[in-house]
């Protein structure tokens, strides 16, 4: 019922309808759009009646067995065509048949043949790679050991000397039997450690001991 | 140049099974119309989906008064044998070429064409005449 609106915003080209204003920067045209399916038709096309399609009596009359023969010899033709096609089809595969596969079979045997020898190379470069690395390994192993059993020598000396060091030192221990001995060295024997050392290393004694 | 649509995918299998035809599919530019004879599935647009190109037709005729056509017989026999139908303007142009038989409307239409141009020419001499008298 109403006209729907439907608004232009960019204007580039000139006017078209008449009414507007040049400096108008949106354009409104009422759009009515398509008319609903169930709506009626309107009142001035009500009754309206079409005309049917003028035709030539004669014209209609030439057509009718013109088409039917025309069709016809189409049919035959495209038969024909068809017949052609199948009868080359069937041709070209038979010949083709054998020659195709005696070729794939040679293909097949020269392929599995390539391979077979491929194989037999890599096999080979890989046994010869295969004893070199256990000879290396061995000789590793072997190095290893040696490297070891140093390691163990060196490690028994070094337990070696510290006991033999602290043998050496336990001599000087004061045990319950020389406290006494020790006690009178001690007192006997007065150390004065006032004393100042200048660069040279000499020693430099002003204070006196004291007690 | 024109682009043409490639079918890929699942839409080219879907279009490999459905009815084709032989049908003018128009190319050129503004006011130079050009048609390529196409094979393409019959639901497509005009230009759209084309599965191969069997031949020109120019409608435009050249300083002969010639419309020159092109057609690929052998494409044309397998596509023909396979089952795609040649609309009527083609099928007009095939007969005439003497591929096909002669199409009925073509008898129809040089006789339409020739009764316009009679008609035309006695329009114009009696014009021819109308105005000689007048000026008498």
């Amino acid at each position: 019922m109403f006209p729907r609106l439907q608004g232009i915003l960019c204007r580039l080209g000139p006017v078209q309808s008449p009414g507007t204003p040049a400096a108008a920067p949106v354009v409104l045209q009422f759009v009515r759009g398509r008319k609903k399916r169930g709506m009626p038709r309107a009142p001035s096309k009500a009754n309206y009646v079409r005309k049917p399609t003028p035709i030539d009596p004669e014209e209609h009359a030439f057509l009718n067995t013109a088409y039917q023969h025309y069709k016809t010899e189409v049919r035959a033709v495209k038969t024909l065509f068809l017949e052609e096609y199948r009868a080359r089809k069937r041709q070209e595969e038979g010949a083709d048949t054998a020659m195709r596969e005696q070729q794939e079979d040679e293909e097949h045997f020269r392929l599995i043949e390539l391979n077979r020898a491929e194989n037999e190379r890599m096999h080979q470069e890989r046994l010869v790679r295969e004893q070199k690395q256990a000879l290396e390994r061995v000789q590793a192993d072997l190095e290893l050991s040696i490297e070891k059993e140093q390691k163990e020598q060196e490690m028994l000396e070094r337990m070696n000397e510290l006991v033999r060091q602290e043998k050496e030192a336990s001599k000087r221990f004061i045990t319950m039997d020389n406290i006494e001995e020790a006690i009178e060295a001690a007192l006997s024997d007065p150390k004065n450690y006032n004393f100042a050392v200048d660069k040279n290393g000499n020693i430099v004694q002003k204070t006196p001991f004291a007690g | 140049m024109q682009l043409t649509t490639v079918l890929l995918g699942w839409r080219a299998y879907q279009r490999r099974g459905g009815p084709k035809s032989i049908r003018l599919s128009l190319r050129g530019c503004t006011n130079r119309p050009f048609f390529h004879i196409v094979i393409a599935p019959t639901p497509a647009g005009r230009d759209k989906e084309v599965m191969e190109q069997v031949g020109t037709y120019d409608p435009m005729p050249n300083d002969f008064n010639e419309k020159l056509v092109s057609l690929n017989y052998e494409r044309l026999k397998y596509w023909l044998a396979v089952g795609a139908t040649p609309t009527k303007h083609v099928a007009q142009l095939l007969g005439l070429a003497g591929f096909l038989p002669l199409h009925p409307m073509s008898p129809i239409r040089a006789q339409r064409n020739r009764r316009k141009a009679e008609e035309a020419a006695q329009k114009a001499a009696q014009e021819g005449e109308e105005s000689n008298t007048e000026g008498v």
